[in-house]
């Protein structure tokens, strides 16, 4: 029976596809609920450390999906869903970048 | 020092070229009609984005117009990264970087300055001068500024959320139960600037606006603001004055030096000297204050301020005399 | 027509006799009042769309109403009161009740055609989604006639829109009519992604799915993770202002922020739910009508996936002026930016397919076009005001009002108004008037621009969102008065617009006006009640134009499944990224369930708002049992397998993970993680607003209580697994009573230990309304026992079907279902118990 395997690989292919932007979403809640805690307790210098410290794992995290999907072969289904999972990883840096330049421009706790 | 605000209005808005842009320039209320820092470092950001979406746009509409000409056209893959990644790109990334580097001047603390505390409340808003965090003149509705300096305004609301906002000195900061929020900001030109709360907050929401005035003379205002009312003068002040106190009306309002210190409604007791009434709704004069008492549920329905509808005409004017001698 | 028989094709020719007749019995539509049972979703959407355009309409009406109070300063014509209700009616209205509805219901009329599906897999939960809001809405409407509608606005924020400034019922209508219409939507999501996943022709792999498929995964998928937050928004608002829970009252700790949270986390992602499935009709129409494929597929799905995710992360951006540290602003002003990186894509991206071919200025194209013009000016100023310190100046006024109504007129009711226009030969006998269409189309964009261009001039002169008058001599007088007159342009469109729907839209399945635009996708194969007469095999991303005499073949059933295998309603599921075909679903027909069912839940929640408690538990007893019938019945069991064509002969109802059922309890458990998530939320938030937590002279609940809670939670787990075990098991006889002990066991251990939880707090000496520490920590069990209540009917119909013989061996998806949700309970319950015992106390 070939069923179950493939199931696995289709329940596995919508996250994958996703991947880029999972990865930006959790830097996004993490950083944006490092930074309310930290203006809260007075922490505001540690603000664009974490800030440019997650950005760079999430960047890197994206490089490693891009290269995954850019390396997927097999079915042209297969093919196409690496690519769209690679430009949802691009995507997801440049969203990333853009997010991460408050931290060397604005003032962390500042209202 | 920028150039003048209203050449810079007509110039900006002869590159943009709309015509409706150049009528948002002035007016009592106006955003784009700035009198102070903030709201000149916003003006400047509102043209440039102005005139960058006027080129995004006429950008968009040519290539639109060129594909319903285009037969066959094979340029596809390269007019989607383009128009649709190079180009937002670069127009994204150098806008955030202005607005964030302009936003970051316009957060900027003085290190000291007048203290105004704003109270919200359903619909009229109590003004608090501050020295040392406690209030040295309670007023309300209309806010006196000195000319040129930042003044900090610590805002805080009774009921539910309203939002201050006078659009010519700078943007919109919420009043929100439990949080105090702070906003500097500063008048560079004598005048007076018409503010509204921008927050829906019931009622009378459209009817809740206040007006700051921006004096040379401020020390001279404060000091006139914090003696007590003036004594009745004229016959007709002086029944006016017996008249409040008897139908209760110090149950709610305070004229200092008298026995009226309700809480509940603005302080009246320099109240003749304010330009406007109701917060904001109607001028200030014998008629209006008049017109106000006997019947405020009319202009203002909600309001807290019940229409004493059983006053007699003399005993109106007689109140609106005694109200408006109280500079 | 050939009658060579192509080797290729599955079946031959001729088809046996009968077959077809078969195939139109078992399809047959109910008639006269019966057709309140139809549970066919190309039946129920032509329902659905029907009465979001009654809401729009209605809708639009108020705002004529109010257009015409303001072409005036200090006019009279409406009063402060009526005022108040008319803009929160108008935008409620339009956002719940037209916008998401119509686009969800074109998802549901047109998917099943443009995937050739014969119907999606849950009719009657679509069923049940469109009858609840259909209900609920027409109720909800009626308030206004009653002067109980809601006046606080459609964000509805507290504590305006609390017990102590809102006492009478019109916030409860609100909280109570609208949570409940979003779980409608959320029943049509889970339809339409385990639609678009599991019912596609077969061949059609996710690099061939149009590109309307793909959008409306990504909008179900949005769907699944934003109404949750509105829907524990709704309950924690209505919960204070009916028990006094203080979650927004900050002399108790609570904070009337939280709710803009929970309200924006939800608000902003709804108007990419809105706009992404009108970008997704616009990716349809546009090759069309250019007769070219569309340029850019793979940038469009990136962009639209990528839009779905980025939409998330701007919520705060409605808060800008609440007083929010900079940088926290700033990052929602950055995601801001980001998300018009997609939208640009896809705008280039339909400009390049235009280029490719050659546009004929048809009505659809129109709209188009007006489209472009309305949407580009709208994406320009929501840049404006994505930018922090402009949006202090822009927040709360026109400039506002005017920018969302470039986004969502031009973003939605333009791409719907195209739709309209290019589908209606679809479903009609004849197709809509084009000499009409373009007045329509030049009146709409004219009254638009004439309405809501003024509005970003009165934004900018200073007036403000929601007043129900303004003084003269502001400088408002001109703007407001063109605004006024555009307004009156629009409706003398959309009349016209009726006008040619009355005369020409005339309702047909089986003689329907056809392919007049000679389109490449599947939805414009010939069909009858049962859509396609046979399911093709897909190649290509446009099927009629590639694939040579698809349609006569289709039509002349020698594709796969031309009668019907099972002499039930079916149809085939494939799977998700190749589109194998797997097995054959059979379909529920017409029943009375899902309509009262839904119509007795819409009760339920009415008769709530006005306190009337015992009938409301009445009714939501009634409707559980309708939802108990109707689960009864929903798991026939395996059937042998059956022959659809070349030799392929596929199995019938199978069970497991590769089940229509299984997918859509996995998404149904994505909604209810996601409500969960949105009360640690409010739990982690309400700790950084309060200095104290848990507040001095609130005891901490016991962690003996807690452990005894998580020890019955894993008692629950296991005992599901041995019960899959003894199911599965090759015993003969099977240990039935085993079996139903451990059902049994498995649902009470759930319930001892929510119990348990509830005890320890109440032990503590904790009370929902001291404080917001207290509400939450309530809320949360509450929660976790409301998830067990539904268990437990669940683990009911088990145990009962168990003793009627309903379930063994490979007839088990009823007990995988209820076993997977089981374990989902476990896990919920014990991160709750995880978070509300251990933290802060353990990081601090």
């Amino acid at each position: 029976m070939t069923a179950v395997p493939a199931s696995r690989r289709a329940a596995a292919a919508l996250p994958f596809l996703f991947a880029g932007l999972i990865v930006w979403a959790v830097r996004f809640l993490a950083v944006y609920g490092f930074t309310a805690i930290a203006c809260v307790n007075g922490w505001s210098g540690a603000v664009p450390v974490v800030i440019v410290a997650a950005s760079v794992v999430a960047i890197a995290v994206n490089g490693v999906v891009i290269a995954a999907g850019l390396r997927r072969n097999g079915s042209e289904a297969g093919r196409f869903l690496g690519l769209i999972a690679a430009a949802v990883a691009a995507l997801s840096i440049i969203a990333i970048v853009f997010e991460t330049l408050p931290a060397f421009l604005v003032d962390a706790c500042a209202a | 020092m920028s150039p003048p605000i209203s050449s810079r209005c007509a110039r900006a808005a002869a590159v943009v070229g709309a015509a409706a842009a150049l009528a948002a320039c002035d007016g009592p209320q106006a955003a784009l009609d700035p009198a102070g820092p903030d709201a000149e470092a916003i003006s400047t950001i509102a043209w440039v984005m102005f005139g960058g979406a006027a080129i995004v746009f006429i950008v968009v509409l040519v290539a639109v117009a060129w594909a319903l000409r285009a037969r066959r056209a094979r340029e596809g893959r390269g007019l989607i990264i383009a128009g649709g990644v190079v180009f937002p790109l670069v127009v994204l990334t150098a806008l955030l970087v202005f607005g964030l580097t302009v936003s970051s001047r316009i957060n900027a603390e003085p290190d000291d300055a007048l203290t105004i505390r704003v109270t919200g409340k359903q619909w009229w808003w109590q003004v608090d001068y501050l020295d040392a965090g406690e209030p040295v003149l309670t007023t309300a509705n209309d806010i006196v500024v000195p000319v040129g300096a930042p003044v900090r305004f610590v805002l805080t609301t009774d009921d539910v959320i309203h939002s201050f906002w006078v659009p010519s000195l700078g943007g919109k900061l919420d009043m929100i139960p439990g949080r105090i929020n702070e906003t500097v900001l500063q008048a560079d030109v004598a005048g007076a600037y018409r503010g509204q709360c921008a927050e829906f907050c019931g009622d009378q929401h459209a009817l809740m606006a206040f007006t700051v005035a921006a004096t040379d003379d401020f020390a001279a205002w404060l000091a006139a603001q914090q003696r007590p009312a003036a004594e009745p003068v004229t016959d007709l002040e002086a029944r006016g004055a017996a008249l409040f106190l008897e139908n209760g009306c110090g149950a709610c309002h305070t004229i200092r030096g008298t026995d009226a210190d309700g809480t509940i409604g603005p302080d009246l007791t320099h109240v003749g000297g304010r330009p406007t009434i109701a917060a904001g709704t109607l001028p200030n004069n014998q008629g209006t204050l008049a017109g106000w008492i006997a019947d405020a549920q009319a202009i203002k329905p909600g309001a807290r301020m019940p229409s004493f509808d059983r006053l007699a005409g003399p005993e109106l004017r007689a109140l609106a005399a005694y109200l408006a001698s109280l500079e | 027509m050939s009658d060579t028989t192509a080797p290729d094709l599955p079946n031959p020719l001729p088809r046996p006799p009968g077959e077809l007749e078969e195939l139109e019995r078992v399809w047959r539509r109910p008639r006269g009042i019966r057709r309140l049972t139809e549970v066919n979703n190309s039946q129920i959407g032509l329902y659905y769309i029907g009465t979001a355009v009654m809401f729009f309409l209605f809708a639009g009406v108020l705002a004529l109403l109010m257009r015409a109070q303001l072409a005036l300063p200090e006019n009279a014509l409406v009063d402060h009161d009526l005022y108040n209700q008319l803009f929160t009616m108008h935008g409620t209205v339009m956002m719940f009740l037209f916008a998401v509805p119509a686009v969800e219901a074109m998802g549901v009329l047109l998917l099943p055609s443009m995937v050739a599906a014969r119907d999606l897999p849950f009719p009657r939960l679509s069923a049940y989604a469109f009858w609840a809001y259909f209900i609920g809405g027409t109720i909800f409407l009626v308030s206004l006639f009653l002067d109980v509608a809601p006046r606080a606005g459609w964000f509805m924020y507290p504590p305006l829109s609390s017990a102590e400034y809102t006492p009478d019922v019109s916030s409860d209508f609100w909280l109570l009519g609208i949570g409940f219409i979003e779980i409608s939507a959320i029943a049509g999501a889970i339809e339409i992604i385990v639609g678009v996943l599991r019912t596609r022709a077969p061949g059609m792999s996710l690099d061939k799915m149009p590109v309307f498929a793909w959008v409306m995964l990504v909008f179900a998928g949005m769907i699944v993770f934003a109404f949750p937050a509105m829907i524990a928004g709704t309950a924690l608002l209505e919960l204070e202002r009916a028990f006094d829970w203080p979650f927004f009252i900050a002399e108790r700790g609570g904070d009337p922020l939280l709710w803009q949270h929970l309200f924006w986390f939800f608000g902003h992602p709804e108007v990419y739910i809105i706009f992404l499935p009108a970008a997704g009709f616009l990716s349809m129409i546009v090759p069309t009508l250019a007769r070219r494929p569309l340029i850019g597929y793979r940038a469009i799905v990136l962009a639209v996936i990528g839009t779905g995710f980025l939409s998330f992360g701007l919520w705060v951006h409605h808060m800008f002026t609440t007083g929010l540290p900079a940088i926290s602003m700033s990052f929602f002003s950055a995601a801001s930016m980001a998300v018009a990186i997609p939208s640009g894509i896809q705008i280039f991206a339909w400009i390049a397919t235009i280029a490719a071919g050659r546009m004929q200025l048809t009505t659809p194209a129109l709209f188009v076009l007006g489209f472009l013009f309305i949407f580009t000016i709208g994406g320009l100023s929501g840049v404006m005001v994505a930018m922090v310190p402009f949006d202090w100046q822009a927040h709360d006024t026109y400039f506002i009002v005017a920018h969302l109504h470039y986004v969502l007129i031009g973003g939605m009711v333009f791409p719907l108004f195209a739709a309209i226009y290019y589908w209606v030969p679809m479903i009609s006998r004849r197709r809509l008037s084009e000499r009409i269409g373009k007045v329509v189309a030049v009146l709409l964009f004219l009254g638009v621009n004439l309405a809501f261009f003024p509005m970003h001039v009165s934004g900018l002169m200073g007036m403000p969102r929601r007043v129900y008058t303004y003084p003269d001599g502001l400088g408002w007088e001109v703007t407001n008065l063109l605004s006024t007159i555009g307004a009156f342009v629009i409706a003398a469109g959309v009349a016209l617009f009726l006008f040619d729907l009355a005369r020409n839209l005339r309702l047909s399945t089986t003689r329907n006006a056809g392919n007049v635009w000679d389109a490449g996708t599947l939805e414009w194969l010939p069909t009858g009640t049962y859509q396609t007469r046979s399911i093709p095999i897909v190649t290509s991303r446009d099927p009629l134009w590639d694939q040579p005499n698809l349609a006569a073949d289709v039509e002349a059933g020698r594709y796969y499944l031309p009668g019907t295998a099972t002499g039930r309603r079916e149809t085939i599921v494939t799977s998700s990224v190749d589109a194998r075909p797997q097995y054959v679903l059979t379909l529920p027909g017409p029943g009375w369930t899902p309509f009262f069912s839904a119509a007795f839940t819409a009760a339920a929640f009415m008769l709530l708002t006005v306190k009337a408690v015992i009938p409301a538990i009445l009714c939501g007893a009634i409707a559980i049992g309708g939802i108990i019938a109707w689960m009864w019945r929903a798991d026939i069991g395996p059937r042998a397998p059956v022959d659809i064509g070349g030799g392929l002969r596929l199995p019938v109802n199978i069970t497991g993970r590769n089940a229509h059922a299984t997918a859509g309890t996995v998404v149904l458990i994505l909604c209810a993680g996601t409500l969960f998530g949105c009360l640690l939320f409010a739990y982690f938030f309400l700790w950084t607003v309060n200095a104290d937590w848990p507040p001095a002279g609130a005891g901490a609940p016991s962690p003996s209580w807690a452990a005894i809670a998580a020890v019955l939670l894993l008692a629950a787990s296991l005992a599901w697994r041995a019960g899959r075990g003894v199911l599965t098991s090759h015993d003969q006889p099977r240990p039935r009573l085993m079996f139903r002990l451990l059902v049994l066991g498995a649902a009470a251990a759930a319930t001892a230990a929510v119990v348990a939880d509830g005890v320890s707090l109440w032990q503590a000496g904790l009370r929902p309304a001291d404080s917001a520490y207290g509400a939450i920590l309530y809320a949360i069990t509450a929660y976790q026992a409301f998830l067990t209540g539904a268990l437990i009917i669940m683990a009911g119909i088990v145990f009962a079907r168990s003793l009627a013989g309903r379930i063994g061996g490979p007839w088990r998806l009823s007990f995988e279902v209820t076993a997977l949700f089981g374990h989902y309970v476990v896990v919920q319950g014990l991160v709750a118990l995880a978070v509300t015992r251990l933290f802060p106390g353990v990081a601090s």
